[in-house]
């Protein structure tokens, strides 16, 4: 009856993407992985995820960057991942983040985030 | 002199009293003999014995007194006891004429006696006449004598006058001289006082007016001497004084050039607020002139300054006189900052700081912090796709396709590969600022060295199109062959990284002034001119934004330029933003002899 819980993920690094993907699939989650912060910003329009999963370190429009877009036409749970470590917490959970997870870090622990954001997948 | 003929006036006194005595005795015996003589003829014609009588009488006094008188001059006495001579005469002369007389009255030979009395008579009127001569002579004499002692008078008055005249004139002479004398020593005196010399006395010993005045003279140059004494000890204290305040300006300036010289800025707030002591440092650190400080109160000179944390500081020093250590970021009014140092301690007059920039050190602080920033993100990454990879292999292993999980090894297996050029470039880095980067040269073929990083870099960035462009021969250089696979792996991971996939990496080499250069050109977004000469610098990264921004290229680029030195080439970039970057080193065929570049 219920569709997938959609994640959209964005990471420049094509390492990351491959086993998030995997492992959010494995998790039971609809995913689509894109590069850059210009891409997030058209698929949260159009694919309508549930969750968006947002690295902040990418060529041309960072994470901060494309958050900030973002917070102008969704309400959206965003989850940043960052290899900046904890100090990029405070501004991200200002610009409007949901979560925040440091890299380098456990799959499971954002498919915990991912899970904790999206009730309703919870009672499919 | 005068004494002389004072004494000679006195004997001619003397002489001339005694003459006026013997001239007395003189008239006495003329006037006796002129009775005598009358005696005589009233005897004759009377016989009476009146005459006869009296004669004796004058004839007795008249030998007394020439008996009695002596003359000291011996022609008078000559003539005086020729006188007594007669007396004798007379006298028996005039007894016989009264015998005579008598033998005549009674009455025996009256004409004979007679004629013997004529004879008598006769004879006596000679013998008185004589004594007569003789006292005419002798009044002579002593008229005479006096007569000349009345002229030795005269010229021993003359010559009294004159003594007293030339006397009086020496005397007046010599008056005059000691005068003149005193009045010069005087003049002298006062000469030699009002030049300065007060240690001269006059000393005149007179005891006239000049005499006292001289010793008034004396006694005020010895009050002003005593005086001048004291000015002189109060002036030799003041020489003394100025001596000590020389001695203790130079030693006073030791410590100002000291204090001046020194590293940290000294200063010394007063109670109220005053700058009192501010030394050259904590000018500069003051970013003021000392005089624009000095008597100024810290909040004129800094408004605002009482909201921050070093017046709060400041404040409880004063309060409490307690020390205070603090690191402090100062702002200045112009919106410039600082980093300081502190140490604030009480003093009597206030409070005493000191202070040292930190701001460089703050800096590199900074830039060491944002170098581990970024060097534990460059590890992060490729740490996450590793853990994430095996941990989903491990987790989900019978969901996963053979596919996925050959891709999730290969991953792994690529980003421990990069986590390995990582740590090898820190260590490298290291190595490098501590002078332990030791090259092993070796004869290196620079065509296999491409090939080498291509293949790698092929792999890691598969759909990047890497090209080597080399000439046909390409001579060797003797160069440490794994640093310089290094150098171009960090040039041509960067042209990837920053160049958007598919685009080519074009990696080329070629001989040029003796040299060799290798270069890698990508097509990605160029590097402005601001940053280009900042990107080789230590600690340093291109300024992509901050956290949330791609990092990278820092640590790579710093090694290249380490490593390319130490072979003793050059490297450069040559970008523009939008046409994408050149990144260009040499390498000399042969390495220059100079263990300094061999050893950096």
């Amino acid at each position: 009856m219920t569709r997938p819980v959609r994640v959209l993920v964005a990471d420049d690094e094509p390492g990351i993407l491959v086993f998030v993907k995997i492992k959010l699939r494995g998790s039971g989650y609809e995913v689509m992985t894109v590069a850059s912060g210009t891409e997030a910003l058209e698929q949260a329009r159009t694919w309508a995820p549930d969750v968006l999963v947002l690295d902040l370190i990418m060529p041309g429009k960072d994470g901060y960057q494309t958050l900030k877009e973002l917070r102008s036409f969704s309400h959206m749970p965003v989850i940043v991942l960052s290899a900046w470590g904890e100090e990029a917490r405070p501004k991200s959970l200002e610009l409007g983040a949901n979560d925040f997870i440091a890299k380098p870090f456990d799959p499971d622990d954002l498919v915990a985030s991912i899970h904790r954001l999206t009730p309703r997948a919870s009672t499919p | 002199m005068a004494l002389v003929i004072g004494v000679g006036l006195f004997f001619s006194y003397k002489v001339v009293a005694d003459a006026q005595e013997k001239d007395r005795v003189v008239q006495q015996i003329m006037y006796s003999t002129n009775q005598l003589n009358n005696m005589v003829a009233a005897y004759v014609l009377h016989h009476e014995e009146r005459p006869k009588l009296q004669f004796l009488a004058e004839q007795e006094s008249m030998g007394s007194l020439t008996a009695r008188v002596r003359f000291p001059v011996q022609e008078q006495q000559l003539v005086v006891d020729h006188i007594r001579g007669h007396d004798e005469t007379i006298r028996s002369l005039f007894l016989k004429l009264v015998s005579s007389q008598e033998r005549i009255e009674s009455g025996q030979d009256a004409a004979l006696l007679r004629e013997a009395e004529e004879l008598l008579r006769g004879q006596l009127i000679i013998e008185i006449s004589d004594v007569l001569g003789d006292a005419t002579r002798l009044e002579s004499l002593v008229d005479e004598e006096i007569t000349s002692t009345q002229r030795t008078v005269v010229v021993l008055v003359i010559a009294l006058i004159l003594t007293a005249a030339v006397s009086l004139t020496m005397v007046l002479i010599l008056t005059m001289r000691s005068i003149t004398t005193s009045l010069a020593a005087l003049r002298r005196g006062t000469e030699v006082v009002g030049a300065g010399n007060l240690g001269h006395r006059i000393g005149l010993a007179a005891r006239d007016e000049l005499g006292l005045l001289a010793r008034s003279f004396d006694h005020m140059t010895e009050r002003l001497q005593a005086m001048t004494v004291s000015r002189e000890d109060l002036q030799q204290e003041v020489v003394e004084r100025k001596q000590a305040e020389v001695a203790l300006r130079q030693q006073e300036n030791l410590y100002h050039s000291t204090l001046d010289g020194m590293l940290e800025g000294c200063q010394i707030l007063g109670l109220d607020w005053r700058y009192l002591y501010v030394n050259d440092t904590a000018a500069r650190h003051g970013r003021r002139a000392r005089e624009d400080l000095l008597g100024r109160t810290m909040m004129e000179v800094y408004p605002g300054i009482e909201s921050t944390e070093l017046f709060v500081q400041l404040q409880r020093c004063m309060r409490d006189r307690t020390s205070h250590h603090m690191e402090n970021e100062f702002t200045y009014p112009d919106g410039g900052k600082g980093w300081f140092q502190l140490s604030i301690t009480p003093v009597p007059e206030g409070v005493f700081m000191l202070s040292l920039d930190i701001t460089e050190r703050k800096s590199m602080e900074k830039l060491k912090d944002e170098f581990i920033a970024m060097v534990s993100h460059e590890l992060r990454t490729p740490l996450t796709v590793v853990l994430g990879g095996l941990h989903t292999l491990q987790d989900h292993s019978s969901q996963l396709t053979a596919e996925e999980r050959d891709s999730l090894l290969r991953l792994a297996y690529l980003e421990a590969e990069s986590l390995t050029d990582i740590v090898g470039n820190l260590l490298e880095l290291s190595r490098a600022d501590s002078g332990r980067l030791i090259l092993e040269r070796g004869v290196v073929n620079m065509g296999v060295v491409l090939d080498g990083a291509l293949r790698k870099a092929g792999a890691q960035y598969p759909r990047h199109h890497f090209v080597a462009e080399l000439p046909a021969s390409l001579p060797e250089v003797h160069a440490d062959c794994v640093r310089l696979e290094r150098v171009l792996s960090n040039l041509v991971d960067n042209a990837a990284k920053f160049s958007p996939e598919g685009s080519p990496v074009r990696v080329f080499a070629t001989t040029r002034d003796g040299e060799m250069l290798v270069g890698v050109a990508d097509q990605g977004d160029g590097i402005s001119a601001a940053d280009q000469a900042r990107l080789f610098a230590p600690f340093e990264r291109l300024g992509r934004g901050s956290a949330g921004s791609t990092g990278g290229t820092g640590l790579g680029l710093l090694v290249c330029k380490r490593l390319v030195e130490a072979h003793g080439g050059r490297i450069w970039v040559e970008s523009e933003v939008g046409k994408g970057s050149v990144f260009q080193f040499t390498v000399p065929f042969w390495p220059i002899t100079d263990s300094r570049v061999v050893e950096r």
